[in-house]
């Protein structure tokens, strides 16, 4: 059980690439996993929401693509522009 | 709503830095293999063999990794191989960062097989790159003819299995016909040892494939 571990690295990577200003605008990180990647989507979706709770990226929630292999990927993010400015 | 394309793989700060190690082991020179197992299959019991076999002739390092206690660092140090200890604490699996600085207590230059001993787990190391040239994977027969089905991953991942304790057979349900035939079900290219660390069969063809190994790489 390591998926506290991957909702962390998540998190990094949506830092990576959403600008701080726009991190409250952030509503769904979009996944791509593997049946083969050896990760619990509902235990990931668990961990993610504790990992971004009380951070500016708390209206965050996961939506997973469920594929075959061994895939684990951050596919997109998706924000709400009204909620952007000033959020 | 606005979409920002990203694509970027989540273990890819791990990948990379296990790109790093098996750098630094090209460099070296060195074997590197990374042992893996359910807690108890016999990791430890091997590498001592192993460590014993290959004396005088392959210069062993280890990297042990553990939830908690150093207990087999010292099995391993005892044997007279150096060793550094990963305590995870509670973490279920190695990280290629956490090698990365373990191997600063390791003298890389005078090694010739590094083995990475990885937390008794059989689901969760199968997916954390952390350098090496191979996965190793032991089973022991008390464990059932099944396991490969039960936990392909592992199985898949692995460039070898070695199945330990064969001097319990005459005690066990275990066929290993069919723990052999599951395995190279889940992947056919996997390389097989029997062996029992406490009679001793089977390590000479272990060991004598091992030093094969180290050879080619320092040829
Ligand atoms: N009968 C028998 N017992 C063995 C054999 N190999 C190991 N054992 C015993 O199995 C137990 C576990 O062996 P270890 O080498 O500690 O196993 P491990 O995989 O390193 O265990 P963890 O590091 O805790 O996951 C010990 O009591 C060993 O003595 C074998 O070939 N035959
Ligand atoms: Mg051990």
């Amino acid at each position: 059980m390591h998926e506290f571990g991957i909702a962390q690295g998540i998190l990094d990577i949506v830092r990576a690439h959403v600008p701080p200003d726009q991190a409250s605008a952030v509503r769904e990180v979009r996944l791509r996993i593997g049946d083969r990647a050896g990760v619990l989507v509902e235990s990931l979706e668990f961990c993610f929401g504790a990992a971004v709770a009380g951070s500016p990226y708390a209206s965050a929630v996961l939506a997973v693509d469920r594929v075959s292999g061994d895939d684990l990927q951050v596919v997109h993010v998706e924000l709400d522009e009204d909620a952007e400015v000033g959020a | 709503m606005s979409v920002i394309t990203i694509e970027r793989k989540v273990l890819e700060k791990n990948d990379a830095i296990a790109a790093r190690n098996r750098q630094l082991f090209a460099e070296a020179r060195l074997f590197a293999v990374n042992v893996v197992s359910s807690p108890g299959a016999g990791k430890t019991s091997l590498l001592e063999q192993t460590i014993h076999r290959l004396k005088g002739r392959v210069r062993v390092s280890v990297v042990e990794g553990d939830v908690q206690t150093d207990l087999d660092a010292q099995r391993v140090a005892s044997y007279g191989a150096p060793v550094v200890q990963i305590v995870t604490n509670g973490g279920c699996h190695l990280e290629a960062p956490l090698v990365r600085d373990a191997l600063g207590s390791l003298d890389l230059a005078q090694t010739d097989l590094l083995v990475i001993e990885n937390v008794g787990n059989l689901v969760c190391p199968a997916n954390y790159d952390l350098g090496e040239a191979m996965k190793v994977v032991v089973l022991s027969t008390t464990e059932g003819d099944d396991k490969p089905l039960k936990y392909p991953a592992m199985f898949r991942n692995a460039s070898v299995l070695v199945v330990n304790k064969i001097d319990l057979l005459p005690y066990l349900p275990c066929d290993i016909g069919a723990l052999i035939r599951n395995a190279h079900q889940i992947n056919p290219a996997l390389r097989v040892f029997q062996v029992s660390c406490t009679t001793g069969a089977g390590l000479d063809d272990w060991c004598s494939w091992l030093a094969a190994q180290v050879a080619a790489v320092r040829a």
